[in-house]
């Protein structure tokens, strides 16, 4: 991948007579070898409480796994031209790959840090998995998938051309990438997750706080609704599916320019407002309705389960086996007369890479070669 | 009595009577046939049906009885077992659910009167300058950057412009819909942070 991603760069700035200055976009070199074999460089660094690691690596793999140990443990795999920096001072751990001339290419690192400790990453054409930390996590790239399991406190995730998985975090979790999609499985704590182009799954979440948005892309939310929480999901051409997770107090905002809307439970919209046709503003009350839930689409459609909704995965998969994907739903009880129809326009045309953001999404990360 | 205990014995002595021949053993010589033909049909003193009829008269609920065939009987004890297990069925089944009551959704306030309103222009000169820079910072920069970053940006941006124009498009027939102005509101500040992670992107050769 990484051989093709590189030919490929260059062959497309030809293509497009921008033939980048070879002084100022360092040429990614062949992949010159990845964990699986040996590494040019290992060594292992005693750290103390409280140290935080800070690794800056322009292209490759990163793997971060934990232990018990006071220590981190730093394996790396790169060229001869290519070298390690590994420096500790004011509670901070950096690692750094240089070169011997130029600019880095590439190295692909695997480290075992303490779980106590934050780990920060960046690059540019940087793939990272980090997992069993307990810690903050943060990570910054610009192509490459970002997979995250554990972290707490702080988990930031930041790409513009990758997909964004985070599980099992707690606290305040923050994904954005622009062009792939994200998906936040069983976090504990405040969600935000952003992209332009790609759909959003968030699953099994315990939050109170929840700001998902996109523009071109489906968001499916299913976890709990707590008492007083504020849940935020809005996309231009996407639909949304919405889980209440047996919510008992929640007020639902539906919003939405020209799309439908449904749900598995009996709803008597206002006067005016039809399910399947039409601009639709309206809102609706379980219990007290101490939770808020904003929903809102342009173009797409609105569906509300009392229970759990179907991810995109199962929604595929029922199609495999060719069952429709949902139940039918109920519609409303009384449903007002239909206004005057609005034609639904086609999306904005899809870019290749949200399709590709579906096929990632639920896969772990895969490589990413400049 | 004595006569027939005669005839029974038969003079035999091992009960068995045997006749002049032994092919022969009724003979018509046997004293057992010639009782019976002794026997006179004498017709009873007096008629005798009146009493039996008037005893049955008296017996209203005499119990008539019937006969079944093997079919009809497992016809019947299937019958049985079947009317049986729907009583069951029905007993045990849970009672019908009672339909949900439908949840009245509100409708979001109307705005006002469309008269009374002033339509959010967006005409915002800070903005339009804003985005107006990070173009140009982006336009020079983009020789610093990854040609697929590029081309990535460029089309999340247009993506973005697309969800703008649609939104404008939409204002201009509701131009009072407190959604469709938020919805844009939201698409312009996402084009303007999308350009200045772009520009940052730029400055650093993408990082």
């Amino acid at each position: 991948m990484l051989v093709l991603l590189g030919a490929l760069a260059p062959a497309m700035a030809g293509a497009q007579g921008n033939a980048p200055d070879e002084a100022q976009q360092p040429p990614i070199q062949a992949r010159p070898g990845g964990p699986e074999n040996a590494p040019r460089t290992t060594q292992e660094v005693p750290v103390t409480k409280g140290t935080r690691l800070v690794l800056t690596n322009n292209a490759g793999e990163v793997v971060v796994t934990s232990w018990d140990r006071d220590a981190v443990k730093v394996e790396a795999s790169h060229s001869e031209r290519e070298s390690v920096d590994i420096q500790t001072a004011e509670q901070t751990l950096r690692i750094r790959s240089r070169a011997t001339r130029g600019p880095s290419s590439l190295v692909d690192y695997r480290l075992t840090v303490p779980r106590w400790m934050p780990v920060n990453l960046s690059g540019s054409y940087l793939e990272a998995a980090i997992e069993g930390t307990s810690a903050e996590v943060t990570v910054e790239t610009v192509h490459g998938n970002v997979r995250v399991v554990g972290g707490s406190g702080a988990v930031a995730v930041r790409t513009v051309m990758g997909t964004i998985t985070v599980d099992k975090a707690s606290g305040r979790v923050q994904a954005t990438t622009v062009n792939e999609g994200i998906r936040l499985t069983n976090v504990t704590g405040d969600m935000s997750a952003e992209t332009t182009n790609g759909d959003i799954v968030i699953q099994n979440a315990q939050t109170s706080n929840l700001e998902a948005s996109t523009v071109n892309g489906d968001l499916t939310f299913n976890g709990t609704v707590r008492d007083g929480g504020a849940y935020r999901l809005t996309t231009h051409s996407g639909d949304i599916r919405l889980g209440l997770g047996g919510a008992a107090n929640a007020t639902v905002f539906v919003r939405t320019f020209q799309g439908d809307f449904s749900a598995d439970f009996p709803i008597q919209l206002p006067e005016g407002q039809s399910r399947d046709s039409g601009s639709k503003r309206f809102n609706f009350t379980l219990g007290s309705g101490s939770a808020r839930i904003e929903v809102q689409s342009f173009n797409g459609d609105i569906h509300v389960a009392r229970g759990a909704v179907l991810t995109p995965e199962e929604r595929r998969e029922q199609r495999r086996r060719g069952r429709a994907p949902d139940a039918p739903p109920v519609p409303p009880a009384a449903p007002a007369p239909r206004g005057t129809p609005v034609p639904k326009p086609p999306p904005p045309p899809l870019e290749p890479a949200y399709n590709s953001a579906h096929a990632h999404l639920g896969h772990a990360a895969p490589r990413v070669r400049p | 009595m004595t006569q027939i205990a005669q005839i029974g014995d038969g003079g035999g002595g091992n009960g068995r009577r045997r006749g002049p021949a032994e092919d022969d053993p009724l003979g018509h010589d046997d004293p057992l046939l010639q009782a019976i033909e002794a026997l006179a049909d004498a017709p009873p003193e007096r008629s005798l049906w009146p009493g039996i009829e008037s005893r049955m008269a008296r017996r209203p609920g005499a119990a008539r009885s019937f006969t079944f065939t093997l079919p009809q009987l497992a016809m019947a004890a299937t019958l049985t077992i079947a009317v049986s297990a729907g009583v069951s069925w029905l007993a045990m089944r849970p009672a019908p659910a009672t339909p949900e009551a439908a949840i009245r959704a509100v409708a979001e306030p109307t705005d006002a009167v469309q008269g009374d309103v002033q339509r959010a222009t967006f005409a915002d000169a800070a903005y339009d300058a804003a985005v107006a820079d990070l173009e140009q910072v982006l336009q020079e920069g983009r020789d610093t950057l990854d040609p697929q970053t590029v081309m990535v940006l460029e089309r999340n941006l247009a993506a973005i412009d697309e969800a703008i124009r649609q939104s404008r498009a939409a204002l201009d027939a509701d131009p009072a819909n407190t959604y469709l102005n938020s919805h844009l509101a939201d698409a312009r500040r996402r084009k303007l942070e999308l350009l200045r992670q772009a520009a940052l992107l730029s400055n650093a050769g993408e990082m």
